[in-house]
């Protein structure tokens, strides 16, 4: 993986009060996403996500308080200059109908004065990148599915080697399919590239697999930024306690493989045990258990048996606040 | 009435008056042209004025109708003696009706626009003149295309209109053949401004055609030729 090269953001007692409206969409919000992180901001329809993305790259501008990119407030240059530098995806895309794909991708290099030769290697380049066939990129928008026109829209976004990426809600129009697919991809392509992400999303699934950190939105506040597991572990608030939903110790367990959770220390007696293999997430240990009503399951790595598991061990896991052993 | 014993069409006079066909021809098409062209201006800068205060479009729309329910006929004889019979009266009619026509094409050309693809263009970082050039502009020709045909035809059937008030073009075949009682004159004046129009019309759909490739069905016979190659 290459070094971090994207930009740390930082919110300094950002409110925002739409005109006309009664209740502030946004109060004294302090958050700083480090450089390089994914930061995934979750909360319930109306409390402020996308607010907050867009006055990352002022398509909204604060009432009061300041948003700094790199340590320099965002209204130190040009708008223009600092939206060439933060890739911005959307939930309904946004390709240009009128342009072919590879015009559509290669929309900030151009307006940044890239050669045309440079422009046409990067295009190829990305369309590698984020898997799209490279046949489509003389097609229109109109011609291609909804994920791949999401894909076109993240390498839209990545043309010019932006240092932030904003993502409201990028796969929240896909089929869940498509969508788990595109999720991996995105989590790859994070750790290869580097680029600050800060993702929208009111799927709390999605914020728990794919965030470094997770900030839970209340309506219009900041309720508890934590890595996920962190944020199972000990939600700050009832608020947060609700969102995450009654499965939270279930979800813990699923961000981790029988591999990370096993106990090594025993070697499993009976050879009759529900064996599982390490790379499964904890949590089918928790439904072999159930399933089978045996008391351990061993898990094996290459099909040797590694060790065991127990509910009692699990139950332990999950009351330690970091969920190690 | 007609006289029973005239023929609808003299051949013969139409072989002898091609040049005064050519004549009529082009002051139609003058009249047209240039009450065409400021008719859009006026309407783009309405347009334009419409987008950045919507508080105006009540006043503006409301004007429009206005004006558009004034009979042609009637703006014509209202005109005519404050102007005198010449080109003034006309242009001034035709390009009032031209952007009455065209100016709530215009509004929901661009109303139109899909919001998600105006907001990735402010996200990319394109100023106001790049967005409006490269995607605005693009992305609602094909409906500003429908609004000047629209308006085209509607100028081309005016100016015959015109005719009857001796302001030339097609409908002053109309207006003689009327008066002297001869059907050939009628009949070309008629076929004449059709045949304008639906010309007109094909040459409107068919820039639209070429500058909007991205509205053709894949396998058209572009593709065809590209693929060939
Ligand atoms: N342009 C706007 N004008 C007025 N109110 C707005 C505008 N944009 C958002 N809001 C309001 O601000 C609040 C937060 O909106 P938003 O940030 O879009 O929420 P989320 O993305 O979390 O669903 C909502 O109550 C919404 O109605
Ligand atoms: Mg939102």
């Amino acid at each position: 993986m290459s070094e971090p090269f994207g930009a740390s953001i930082e919110f300094r007692s950002v409110s925002k009060s739409f005109p006309g409206t009664a209740a502030p969409a946004l109060t004294e919000l302090n958050l700083r996403i480090e450089a390089g992180e994914l930061m995934v901001l979750v909360g319930p329809s109306g409390c402020g996500k996308t607010t907050t993305l867009r006055l990352i790259n002022r398509l909204i501008e604060p009432t009061s308080g300041a948003v700094l990119v790199d340590g320099a407030e965002t209204t130190t240059h040009a708008v223009e200059v600092l939206r060439r530098d933060i890739g911005y995806v959307i939930q309904h895309v946004g390709l240009f109908p009128h342009r072919t794909i590879a015009q559509n991708i290669a929309t900030v290099p151009k307006l940044l004065g890239w050669s045309a030769s440079t422009i046409a290697e990067r295009v190829d380049e990305l369309a590698a990148e984020v898997g799209l066939d490279h046949d489509l990129l003389r097609r229109y928008p109109a011609e291609l599915s909804g994920g791949q026109q999401q894909r076109v829209g993240v390498a839209r976004a990545l043309a010019a080697r932006p240092r932030i990426l904003l993502m409201d809600e990028p796969f929240s129009a896909v089929d869940p399919i498509v969508r788990s697919r595109l999720q991996d991809e995105l989590a790859r392509l994070h750790q290869r590239v580097g680029t600050t992400i800060v993702l929208v999303t009111h799927d709390i699934d999605e914020a728990v697999r794919l965030g470094d950190r997770v900030a839970v939105f209340a309506t219009g506040r900041l309720a508890q930024v934590a890595t996920p597991d962190a944020l199972m572990a000990a939600p700050a608030d009832a608020f947060v306690e609700s969102f995450l939903g009654a499965d939270r110790s279930l979800r813990r367990l699923a961000l981790r493989t029988l591999g990370q959770l096993v106990d090594r220390t025993h070697t499993p007696d009976a050879a009759s045990e529900v064996r599982l293999d390490a790379g499964l997430p904890g949590r089918s240990a928790v439904d072999a258990l159930l399933a089978s009503g045996a008391d351990r399951v061993a898990v094996t790595e290459s099909g040797r048996v590694v060790g065991h598991l127990t509910l009692a061990a699990l139950t332990r896991l999950l009351a330690t606040p970091d969920g190690h052993t | 009435m007609l006289a029973a014993q005239e023929p609808l069409v003299r051949w013969d006079w139409l072989g002898s008056h091609l040049d005064l066909l050519g004549e009529r021809a082009v002051e139609h098409l003058g009249l047209t042209v240039v009450s065409f062209v400021l008719g859009t201006l006026i309407a783009a800068v309405l347009t334009s004025v419409i987008r950045r205060w919507r508080w105006t479009t009540g006043p503006i729309t409301t004007l429009t109708t206005v004006l558009y329910t004034i009979p042609s006929v009637a703006l014509f004889a209202a005109l005519i003696p404050v102007f005198g019979v010449g080109t003034t009266v006309p242009v001034i009619a035709l390009t009032t009706y031209s952007l009455v026509v065209l100016t709530p094409f215009l509004v929901s050309a661009f109303d139109q626009i899909d919001p998600p693809v105006l907001d990735a263009a402010d996200a990319m970082g394109m100023t106001r003149g790049q967005r409006l050039r490269s995607v605005e502009l693009p992305v609602a020709l094909p409906s500003v295309i429908a609004g000047l045909r629209v308006t085209a035809v509607t100028i081309i059937g005016l100016v015959t209109v015109g005719g009857l008030f001796g302001l030339g073009g097609f409908g002053d075949f109309i207006d003689e053949g009327l008066t002297r009682d001869f059907p050939t004159l009628i009949v070309v004046g008629v076929i004449g401004s059709v045949l304008l129009a639906l010309a007109a019309d094909a040459t409107l759909v068919a820039i639209g055609h070429l500058a909007s490739p991205w509205r053709r069905p894949r396998g058209s016979s572009l593709d065809a030729a590209e693929a060939a190659t």
